[in-house]
């Protein structure tokens, strides 16, 4: 998955408008950025056969760090 | 009340660990000869154990001829064929089987559905007519809507449901049910009628094994076996614990708060949901079909 896909997937499964979200984008400030969003989170990575830790996740503070958390499964 | 199964011949899938793992130990020790299915042999194995630990008179563990994968071996494995006798003095006098029976059979549900009423053949054709099953079996899956793929739609509900289905079709085949009346439960949960919030694909797959009780119930009442559900909260096993509610907790405190505020009794242990299994089993319940008998602490209240 490119960094592109992940961040298009991130918007779907966090309910923002397309093209909204960038790495910088601060995940505070995003409104979906709740338990179920984080869920979808979750599911992005088992996707990607990735079982990362909730509260790495959840400690994450921009969209860089949940693409940081998936190492090189993300191009 | 003392509720007896004696001698009865009852299946119980997911037997591995949990709810299974309780329900088996308890109608063991309630007299039953207990077939215990699970993907993972030595989880069975413990089971098995804890059954024996669980009952006087407790027969041998019998060993597992029904492992697709060591079929051939045990074909010609005279050594393994001859463990399975029952000791001669585990037989009364009038040559009944006094002794319980444990069945371990390691098998995966999901693999392959229409093979599972073959299986119940092969075992009613070895050991006799089964009076009872338990499908315990399940997996969750906690997606929000937004991440499902149609793929977490058909697993969950080819584990939890389609497998219910086609064990209760083993179970209703001539030969493999008790003429004179049997009984089958499967395990449900609060979440086939209550809303949760990212268990869609859980859900739904519950929501499946209610609407089969209910049409089961019906149609084999001419084959006098009754039908019933059991529908638990939150429920503390290793699944839970482990998944689910570590899931939840590690979320934060809003959905922590949320999920125990709706268990006004705390979470249930394994022996809530045993304890009703062994009811529906028994003949105490024998006017009881069709019906979904929560084990939730009031959850479904709320």
């Amino acid at each position: 998955m490119t960094k592109h896909e992940f961040i298009q997937e991130l918007e779907f499964v966090l309910n923002t408008e397309a093209g909204m979200l960038t790495e910088d984008t601060v995940l505070s400030s995003v409104s979906g950025w709740d338990s179920t969003g984080m869920l979808g989170v979750i599911a992005i990575y088992d996707d990607l056969g990735l079982a990362i830790p909730v509260t790495e996740i959840r400690e994450s503070s921009r969209v860089a760090d949940l693409i940081d958390l998936a190492g090189s499964a993300i191009r | 009340m003392k509720l007896d199964l004696s001698g009865r011949n009852i299946l119980i899938t997911g037997a591995s660990s949990g709810i299974g793992r309780a329900i088996s130990v308890l109608i063991f020790s309630a007299g039953a000869n207990v077939f215990l299915l699970g993907r993972d042999t030595e989880r069975l194995r413990i089971t098995a154990e804890l059954c024996c630990a669980a009952r006087e008179n407790c027969g041998n563990i019998e060993t597992d001829k029904f492992d697709k994968n060591k079929i051939n071996a045990n074909k010609t494995d005279a050594n393994k064929i001859n463990a399975n006798k029952i000791d001669k003095d585990k037989i009364d006098a009038t040559g009944k089987i006094d002794a319980g029976k444990i069945v371990p059979v390691t098998y995966d549900l999901s693999s392959d559905p229409d093979d599972i009423p073959k299986l119940f053949q092969r075992l009613a054709g070895e050991y006799g007519e089964f009076s009872g099953l338990v499908h315990s079996a399940g997996i969750e899956m906690a997606r929000p809507l937004r991440s499902i793929k149609t793929a977490n739609l058909i697993n969950t509900y080819v584990v939890n449901a389609v497998s219910g289905a086609m064990l209760m079709k083993g179970l209703s085949l001539t030969g493999v049910h008790c003429k004179t009346g049997s009984s089958a439960v499967l395990i449900s949960s609060v979440s086939a009628s209550c809303g949760n919030a990212g268990l869609l694909c859980y859900s739904m797959s519950k929501g499946a094994v209610e609407s089969c009780v209910k049409t089961l119930a019906i149609e084999l009442i001419s084959a006098k076996i009754r039908v019933n559900c059991i529908a638990p909260a939150m429920i503390k096993t290793p699944m839970t614990e482990n998944g689910t509610y570590k899931k939840i907790q590690e979320l934060g405190n809003d959905r922590k708060d949320l999920v125990e505020l709706r268990h006004p009794m705390g979470f249930g242990e394994p022996n809530d949901v045993a304890n009703a299994a062994l009811f529906l089993l028994s003949d105490k319940s024998k006017y009881i079909n069709g019906i979904t008998l929560f084990a939730d602490g009031g959850y479904s209240t709320l």
